[in-house]
């Protein structure tokens, strides 16, 4: 009964206690627990509002994760993905720069990780977990009878056993306890097994204060380890030190924690179990050291027992490949309070630096640049870096012609070159033919490192391939030391820009742009240099003959830069190349100075403008503007100059020059010339530029071509054909001659254009009387038709001429002066008349000299209703028209048609009344067309009956 | 017939009225343009103010002999032959010009003449000697009066500068001084005659001065001639007058070493033949064959 008593009050006690150890810890601490406040957040967090039931058991809200799941790539990663790029000796500026920001190290620890106290339920009890008052045992005994016991550890440290009476299991490990009650036990009574299993914890009290997050006093589970309380309180403030947390039992600091072991060792040796009422005390923060740039956590430390710039780097995490060891730098505030730079061999004195408080310790990188290699470009096929090693040749790079491509330039390749000391790049050519045929040849050139070997290729513009060595060279150029660069014009196999090699002659450099091509002017080339000191820039003519015959000669000079080259051809034009520099020299002339230019024109070559050279003469130019053509009159050419008298009045002389012969007072080729001087070659006085060619064809002794000379006529021309046959017509010569037919072509285009343009007119304007308007549809595709058939009327170009009365007199009066292209046609006596267009029977008559036209007329059955007998024409064997009507009538009224003379060989033509064709007003203008159309063809048709 | 109403008139007297006074305001505020009669020719010579009309005594030679020194001129001539007729300009285009212009260009060039002076002969027909007041047979070497006018209707007169030119086998400038002439040259005029009389001779050359009121374009002659036709306009200057004084009688400056550079400027007077040179005369390039 006391037992009893005992035990229900114990029971009592116990609960009062819990209940209001429950409620104190609310109370006393005047602000939510965590709990609750997690509790609140989970129900804002929830869903919707028909999920309100929170489950009793404590939520374990995991915050979101800071870091994505796909981080940023690591620094090797990057560093190694940079190098991933095919070799390329391009050399990057090392901007000495490195991380931006820097954070503290390992607070982000705190971050992301479930910040609940829950206790950890799931987990075995460690068998040295010390039993503390509220743990709670479950045993069970297994005998006649199973009974369960849930027995809690009472505030005293015993636990109350049924039947067996209280035990005390404080301090005891659990192991022990386990031991201790199932001994108790089973000794009480005997046969009885138990099983003792701690089924919950007791929960304990601590206190966290210092540069914590939430300081405080935490009710954790007993199982708590010092991390676990960090963790779950919420961390530690950027504020507190990671590397001295202390807990204080009872006063006494019993432990020490350095979570940077924990972070970087994974020593968790003084993560010691919490007890109740442990107070967790975070210092703030103790000396710092910042770690920048090429480390693998570049962050800020906070350093302890470390003092040397090695320890601080492990802290870390050590260098990485691409750090530049050699050159490290700590920024330090000195003792005066100014900044300062200490710059530290890591290799050397690593160790011994010490740091301090504050420091900054940057890592700059390694140049990203390589040595020991060599890289092959160009018209090969396989390009890209290979190793470099002492005493490497060319040869050893291009060990056969196999490696090049298809069509690969075996005369010169190049090799980019970088001047270790002047830090230029520089270029070297060579013979790629060499190195395949000879080791020890010149060719086959000794590589340095970081060369670049370009092979070109013969087909495509060179200029191109070395468009980046241009770009670098120009880049490099300074005002003292021009981009090491020359320019070839002209005639090249392949022009442009090249780069300089040192010592080069100017053969050279065109040997390396492919060569002197076929058909290009030996005796005129140009070098046109710019003098580096002044920028002026000056012509010198360079005669590739002497060039090519004396290798040190002064026509093949060494090249210097910005010098261009400009080669020339028989044919194209010469002064369209050297405009531009031409240009240049006028421009560039000041005052005081005569433009160094002078000028050709007439019969040579090239005429034009050409750059003047210091000494040149007369032939000089002549060279320069191809030479002399054939007609180039030699005795007197003129050159124009202009003299400046008494300083400032100028004045233009004209001075004769004798290309031929040399008089001892006349200007000759070797006359000087002065600036700005034009010499105008003439043509020689009656240069017959092209032959005249007249053909004669028909009745004459010897018909054919002949050639004529600028003043033969007609009748010289009948007499060297020896004269006409017997048969000859000569009343029915046809004369053609090409000059006529261009103006009458021209002529009668212009009138089918006009007609065009009259019908088009007409079609949109009323006629005179604007109530008989033509109906648009009627007679359009009529008159249509009539145009389309005009498009192509051919002019005949024929000459009237009365040839029987040039031969017989050959007088210069009535002769002809013959043009080239002229055809004479001599037809065969001609014995018809023939009638045409508006008769009944057109036809042929037999000649018949008492006949007139309109026997003729009335021959071919008379005129048709359409026809209009007062416009009714002849065409006369010689090409003369006469019109009926017209004076050489022998009879016949003013209004009837005369019977004009009829000769053998006429066409009598009647024409079509225009009039009732279509009854237009404007149509009778038209009619003129028709006319001059049927001329042209009835003049020659009879030819070719 | 129409009858006007009143209305009508007086808009007709308005619009009238409108006009005029739009018309008059606008001619009296727009500038009227000071436009000169048309100039003729003759009028524009008359504000040409060049030398030439000056009398001789107003002409300063421009000496050539401090040129010549300088520039190092090598002699072409050592004889200058002078041809001129005192009649012309036989029509006087102008008050201010004397009639002795054509013998004013040849004491203009004698005096203009570097000393001491080559030799120097006149041929000049009677008509000078009696018309001109300046005439000074004493300024020429030698003095030929003919009796045939020297101009279009000379007889005798290329015969006589033949006769010269084989006598004196020196080089010689013949200076013929003639009037423009306003139709196209014959072969029979006396220019002709004396350009293949020279022009024959290798060591002569031919100059034609042209007395003319315009400035005509000066012109090489034919048949390989080392001589040339220009206007009197052309000398009036003294120093135009001494510039072609230099012309007849310089070659030009002297190139001693051939290369093309003038010795007056050539700073390596040594240089061999066929290098090349900068404007200096000095080698272009340093090595050389």
């Amino acid at each position: 009964m006391k037992q009893t008593l005992i035990r229900s009050t114990l029971i009592l006690l116990l609960f009062i206690s819990c209940v209001e150890q429950a409620f104190s810890a609310d109370e006393r601490m005047g602000v939510p627990s965590l709990e609750a406040k997690q509790r609140r957040q989970a129900i804002a967090a929830a869903p919707d509002g028909q999920d309100r039931s929170l489950p009793d058991e404590p939520m374990v809200v995991v915050k979101e994760l800071t870091q994505p799941l796909d981080p940023e790539p690591s620094e090797i990663e990057k560093k190694l993905s940079d190098a991933l790029d095919p070799v390329s000796l391009e050399e990057e500026i090392q901007l000495q720069t490195v991380q931006s920001r820097l954070e503290l190290f390992g607070y982000d620890m705190f971050s992301g990780v479930a910040t609940t106290f829950a206790p950890m339920t799931g987990a075995p009890v460690p068998e040295d977990y010390i039993i503390g008052p509220g743990d709670t045992f479950t045993v069970q005994a297994f005998s006649a009878t199973d009974v369960q016991y849930t027995l809690t550890v009472t505030r005293e440290g015993k636990i109350l056993v049924p039947e067996v009476g209280a035990l005390s299991v404080n301090g005891l490990t659990f192991e022990e306890a386990k031991k201790l009650i199932a001994e108790s036990i089973e000794q009480q009574r005997i046969g009885i097994k138990t099983v003792v299993t701690l089924s919950e914890l007791r929960s304990i009290q601590i206190m966290m204060v210092g540069e914590v997050v939430q300081p405080g006093t935490y009710t954790v589970s007993g199982f708590s380890t010092l991390i676990n309380t960090l963790v779950s309180s919420g961390g530690i403030k950027r504020t507190g030190s990671l590397r001295n947390i202390q807990v204080k039992r009872n006063g006494v600091q019993v432990a020490s924690l350095d979570l940077y072991d924990l972070l970087l060792k994974g020593d968790d040796g003084d993560n010691i179990h919490m007890r109740h009422g442990d107070l967790v005390f975070v210092p703030p923060i103790g000396s710092t050291v910042g770690i920048a740039g090429e480390v693998l956590r570049p962050a800020i430390y906070e350093i302890n027992s470390e003092n040397n710039v090695g320890e601080a780097l492990r802290l870390a995490g050590g260098l990485l490949p691409t750090a530049d060891k050699t050159q490290a730098q700590i920024e330090r505030i000195a003792d005066t309070g100014l900044y300062t730079l200490l710059q530290v061999d890591l290799f050397k004195q690593g160790q011994q630096i010490n740091i301090q408080n504050g420091d900054l310790i940057r890592i700059l990188p390694v140049l990203k640049k390589m040595e020991d290699v060599v890289l092959l470009s160009g018209h090969v096929l396989k390009p890209g870096g290979r190793q470099w090693r002492s005493g490497m040749r060319i040869s050893d790079l291009i060990a056969s012609p196999d490696i090049l491509r298809q069509g690969a330039e075996l005369d010169v390749a190049m090799v980019q070159r970088e001047n270790r000391r002047t830090k230029r790049t520089e270029v070297v050519y060579f013979r790629l033919a060499d190195v395949f045929t000879n080791y020890a040849s010149i060719g086959n050139i000794r590589l340095e490192q970081r060369d670049q070997v370009i092979v070109f290729d013969t087909h495509s513009p060179r200029a191109e391939q070395l468009s980046t060595v241009s770009l670098k060279l120009k880049r490099q150029a300074t005002s003292r030391e021009p981009a090491n660069l020359i320019e070839m014009k002209g005639f090249l196999r392949h022009p442009g820009t090249y780069p300089l090699e040192q010592g080069a002659r100017l053969m050279d450099m065109i040997a390396y742009a492919g060569g002197l091509q076929g058909g290009v002017d030996l005796k005129y080339a140009l070098l046109a240099r710019t003098d580096l000191a002044t920028e002026r820039l000056e012509f010198v003519q360079i005669n590739l003959h002497d060039a090519l015959q004396f290798a040190n000669g002064d026509h093949n000079p060494l090249l210097q830069p910005k010098d261009k080259i400009y080669l020339f051809d028989k044919q194209s034009n010469r002064a369209a190349l050297l405009k531009q520099p031409v240009e240049r020299l006028k421009r560039e002339t000041q005052f005081g100075e005569r433009a160094p230019v002078v000028h050709v024109t007439g019969a040579v070559f090239h005429p034009g403008a050409y750059p003047m050279v210091a000494g040149m003469r007369v032939k000089d130019l002549l060279l320069a503007a191809g030479g002399m053509k054939e007609e180039a009159y030699g005795i007197a050419a003129t050159l124009s100059r202009q003299t400046i008298l008494d300083g400032e009045y100028s004045q233009t002389d004209t001075l004769p020059v004798n290309l031929i012969n040399d008089g001892p007072l006349a200007a000759n080729r070797d006359s000087i010339l002065h600036p700005n001087d034009h010499l105008v070659l003439r043509t020689k006085p009656e240069w017959i530029e092209k032959p005249v060619m007249v053909t004669v064809e028909g009745e004459i002794v010897y018909p054919g071509k002949y050639r004529m000379d600028k003043r033969d006529t007609l009748c010289s021309l009948i007499q060297q054909a020896g004269g006409f046959t017997d048969n000859a017509y000569l009343f029915g010569t046809v004369f053609l001659r090409e000059s006529v037919r261009k103006k009458e072509q021209k002529a009668l285009d212009r009138m089918i254009g006009e007609l065009d343009q009259l019908l088009a007119e007409v079609h949109l304007s009323p006629g005179y009387e604007k109530d008989k308007k033509m109906p648009r549809d009627h007679n359009t595709r009529d008159i249509y038709e009539v145009i389309r058939r005009l498009e192509s009327p051919k002019a005949q170009g024929r000459m009237v001429v009365d040839i029987a009365n040039i031969v017989s007199h050959c007088d210069s009066q009535l002769d002809i002066v013959l043009e080239d292209g002229d055809r004479i046609i001599i037809p065969t006596h001609q014995e018809d008349v023939t009638v045409v267009g508006q008769v009944y029977f057109p036809a042929s008559h037999r000649f018949d000299q008492e006949r007139g036209a309109l026997d003729y007329i009335n021959l071919s059955g008379g005129l048709k209703e359409l026809a209009q007998r007062e416009h009714a024409y002849i065409v006369q064997a010689n090409g003369e028209v006469l019109s009926i009507r017209s004076k050489a009538s022998t009879w016949g009224g003013l209004f009837t048609p005369s019977n004009v003379v009829v000769t053998p060989g006429a066409t009598i033509y009647v024409p079509i009344s225009i009039d009732r064709i279509n009854g237009r007003e404007l149509a009778s203008s038209w009619v003129d067309l028709f006319y001059k159309l049927a001329l042209g063809a009835a003049s020659i048709d009879f030819l070719f009956k | 017939m129409k009858r006007e109403t009143p209305a009508l008139k007086r808009l007709n007297r308005s619009i009238v009225l409108t006009l005029f006074f739009l018309l008059t305001g606008c001619g009296l505020m727009e500038p009227i343009p000071d436009v000169p009669a048309r100039l003729t020719m003759a009028q524009l010579d008359n504000y040409d103010t060049r030398l030439y009309r000056q009398p001789i005594e107003r002409f300063t030679p421009y000496r050539l002999q401090k040129m010549a020194s300088e520039l190092h001129l090598v002699p072409k001539v050592e004889q200058v032959i002078f041809l001129v007729d005192g009649a012309f300009p036989r029509q006087s285009h102008d008050s201010q010009v004397s009639d002795n212009n054509g013998y004013d260009i040849v004491r203009r060039f004698s005096h203009s003449m570097p000393r001491p002076k080559i030799k120097t002969v006149l041929i000049t027909s009677r008509n000078l000697a009696q018309s001109n007041k300046n005439y000074n047979e004493n300024e020429f070497d030698e003095v030929v009066v003919t009796t045939s006018p020297i101009d279009n209707r000379a007889v005798g007169v290329n015969q006589l500068v033949e006769q010269f030119l084989s006598e004196s086998d020196v080089p010689t400038a013949v200076i013929l001084v003639t009037e423009n002439m306003a139709q196209p040259a014959r072969k029979s005029d006396i220019t002709f005659q004396l350009q293949y009389v020279v022009g024959q001779q290798r060591n002569a050359c031919f100059y034609n001065i042209l007395m003319s009121m315009r400035n005509i374009a000066s012109f090489p002659l034919e048949f390989g001639n080392c001589g040339f036709s220009l206007s009197s306009k052309s000398l009036s200057h003294p120093r135009e007058m001494s510039h072609f004084v230099g012309r007849v009688l310089f070659k030009g400056p002297a190139d001693s070493d051939g290369d093309g550079i003038y010795d007056y400027r050539d700073r390596c007077p040594d240089t061999s033949v066929g290098r090349v040179v900068n404007y200096d005369g000095c080698y272009r390039f340093e090595s050389g064959r």
